[in-house]
């Protein structure tokens, strides 16, 4: 096992420096234990879940705040080579492409843990290990999964997907970037926008027209597969978003660029099934950064409520504090079980595209409001940007938006019942 | 390659990040319910003895915790960091609070005699009693060389030199193997097990495990404990509670351990 990687991370001397200076720089907040048992995971899951959030209070906790702060994760690539090298950037990957094949569950686990220590890195997490990484798998040739995964599971290489462009969100198959066939290669030209891990992506997968006069408009879509530095392709300046910040988002500008032909991911003008059955998934995964941000909501608001004093006795002890304790935690716990059944029923083969819409509709509406709780337990303190449940919530609004609108979600789920009944 | 075998102690303790709370009767502290996790330095000390293994001065990595059933979790994660067996020398819930370092340095004797190591790595202390103790003990009772707080180890040979960071500064001071050495701080940075380590670990051991046949005389004195391996990576040895027996013959494939009075 190669420790090279470890040799740059300095471990705080956590027990020499207890407790004044951890109270006052916030990194020993103590977190509230999750009650794996009532989650159904097994003991490997459970072991995981605690190698991995060791880490993560470790390594990425203490970031948090900065990287939220400044719309910038200095140390990003180096931090994705530690967590290639815990073996998280390929969960859903074979073992025989270096991955470490597991299942839904358990990457909705780490999404959970990523998003619990900072939800902005465990978007770019989500965007890299599911919609980049999973859709390779699921949708690539030998030559392409060769190509492209070692280097993103490792870590050294950073994934990105693009469907969305500045006028056509969640009309997305009403995209209008081109791809035409030239020889051997096909010539690219337009924008796509709101693209996650679009500054840094080595690797992309990338949704364009090829059949501008498909009738219906989705079967002339194809995916394919770009690299950064590829003749023609570019991105211009980061967004300057209200949460999430920190993982880069921008605009990827097409102009004339050559994608090779053995670049299509899928077949031709067959880009609309790996674009929709994909979504499924992301949104299955995706659902596991909301549970995280209300996980973290709860541990930094219960113990404060434990700590702070009004009418000489400690908040926690109203009424109407219990009340929020009890609406904040029941609501976490409900969405989580409905998370990870959905994901144990996928990992069995039961793919329902109403229920990976419902969990993460659920989820991210839940995660609005935990959050909003969050900053209404801490009053005042909860208002200003040393503590962070203003970052909570401008987090978790995101979730309502991403991966499909709200909106979207309930016309996937309504029409799901419409179908049934034709 | 080396024929050392290096016996590693883990303890299972509160968690460092728990907020420790007070029992209302006043008699310790909270541990019901309370997240427990491996000793920060047990881990340091498992770090080197994996990392002795890497470079082949080391043939074998073995775990050691004494304590109750929950211990097998601490031996889990000493396995997934890259140790190679784990010894569970079993205490029942009620009697794990009496259990001291003169009891497991006891145990620990017993277990380098019996596996024949060759170097007993432990933590320097254990952040729920800080007692600093075990190790000194140990080597005490074994009779051998003993080099605490370690920050830095280099073993050639039949020797290990070991950097300790005393009041005074900085040690070094040579031990002929074998020898104790307890770990302190900044002697490594102790790596996290990785999801395929983990899940390696696991699935060999669903392959793997069975049941042998308890032995049909109970060998402690009241209460009688069946003695039951768990074969692969994982032994179980039972101790009475007063007194630890011992019985020198095989029942099968389980052996239980001699030990002496606690």
């Amino acid at each position: 096992m190669a420790v090279a990687a470890w040799q740059g991370c300095a471990r705080l001397s956590w027990w020499r420096v207890r407790p004044a200076a951890l109270f006052a720089s916030r990194r020993g907040y103590s977190t509230m234990p999750v009650d794996d048992t009532i989650n159904g995971l097994n003991e490997e899951q459970k072991q995981m879940r605690q190698t991995v959030f060791r880490f993560l209070q470790q390594h990425l906790a203490p970031k948090a705040r900065e990287i939220d702060q400044t719309n910038e994760f200095k140390d990003l690539r180096e931090f994705w080579k530690q967590l290639g090298h815990l073996g998280v950037l390929g969960i859903t990957v074979p073992a025989q492409y270096g991955g470490s094949g597991l299942g839904f569950l358990d990457h909705v686990v780490v999404m959970e843990e990523i998003s619990r220590a900072s939800a902005s890195v465990g978007l770019s997490y989500g965007a890299h290990s599911n919609l980049c990484v999973n859709q390779l798998v699921r949708n690539g040739n030998e030559t392409q999964k060769e190509k492209y995964l070692p280097k993103l599971i490792s870590g050294e290489h950073i994934g990105a997907l693009a469907m969305s462009e500045p006028s056509a969100g969640s009309d997305v198959v009403s995209m209008k970037l081109k791809a035409e066939k030239k020889g051997d290669y096909y010539i690219l030209n337009g924008t796509k926008f709101w693209i996650t891990n679009g500054p840094d992506a080595d690797v992309l997968i990338v949704y364009a027209k090829t059949d501008m006069s498909a009738v219906p408009v989705s079967r002339g879509i194809t995916a394919f597969i770009v690299e950064k530095g590829m003749p023609g392709f570019s991105t211009s300046q980061k967004l300057d978003k209200l949460g999430m910040r920190g993982s880069n988002t921008c605009e990827l500008i097409f102009e004339n660029c050559k994608v090779p032909v053995s670049n299509v991911l899928g077949h031709l003008n067959k880009g609309v099934y790996v674009l929709m059955s994909g979504l499924d998934l992301e949104r299955l995964v995706l659902a596991g950064g909301p549970l995280g941000i209300m996980q973290a909501v709860l541990d930094h608001t219960i113990p404060y409520l434990h700590v702070r004093e009004a009418f000489g006795q400690k908040i926690g002890h109203f009424q109407l504090m219990q009340g929020k304790m009890a609406d904040m935690y029941t609501r976490l716990t409900t969405s989580r079980q409905y998370v990870y059944n959905v994901a144990k029923a996928c990992d069995e083969g039961h793919h329902t595209p109403k229920d990976c819409a419902g969990v993460i509709l659920y989820a991210a509406e839940s995660a609005t409001q935990v959050a909003l709780d969050g900053i209404q337990c801490l009053g005042g303190n909860g208002y200003i940007n040393d503590f962070p449940m203003g970052r909570f919530l401008r987090d978790a609004k995101l979730y309502e938006i991403g991966a499909g609108t709200s909106e979207i979600r309930r016309l996937v789920i309504g029409r799901a019942f419409n179908e049934a009944f034709k | 390659m080396a024929e050392l075998r290096a016996l590693v102690g883990v303890k299972r303790v509160i968690d460092y990040a728990v907020k420790i709370r007070v029992k209302p009767d006043k008699t310790g502290v909270v541990t019901d319910g309370v997240k427990h996790s491996m000793n920060p330095f047990c881990e340091i000390a498992v770090e080197e003895a994996v990392r002795l293994k890497e470079k082949k001065l080391v043939k074998e990595v073995i775990a050691v915790s004494c304590g109750p059933k929950q211990c097998q979790e601490t031996l889990r994660t000493a396995l997934a960091m890259g140790a190679d067996r784990g010894i569970h020398v079993e205490v029942p819930e009620s009697e794990a609070e009496r259990l001291g370092p003169l009891q497991v340095s006891r145990v620990l004797t017993a277990l380098a005699q019996k596996e024949k190591a060759g170097l007993v790595l432990l933590g320097k202390q254990a952040i729920d009693d800080d007692c600093n103790q075990t190790g000194q003990m140990t080597a005490a009772m074994l009779d051998w060389p003993q080099g605490t707080f370690a920050s830095k180890l280099t073993l050639e040979g039949d020797k290990v030199t070991v950097e300790r960071e005393i009041d005074g500064g900085l040690e070094t001071i040579r031990l002929k193997l074998p020898a104790v050495v307890t770990a302190d701080l900044r002697l490594n940075e102790p790596r996290y097990a990785t999801l395929p380590n983990i899940m390696d670990y696991e699935a060999a051991r669903a392959l793997g495990g069975h049941e042998s046949q308890p032995p049909s005389s109970p060998v402690c004195g009241p209460p009688a404990f069946a003695c039951s391996s768990l074969p692969l990576y994982l032994q179980l040895v039972p101790i009475g509670t007063r007194t630890c027996f011992l019985s020198s013959s095989n029942h099968g494939e389980s052996s239980t351990l001699k030990l002496f009075p606690l």
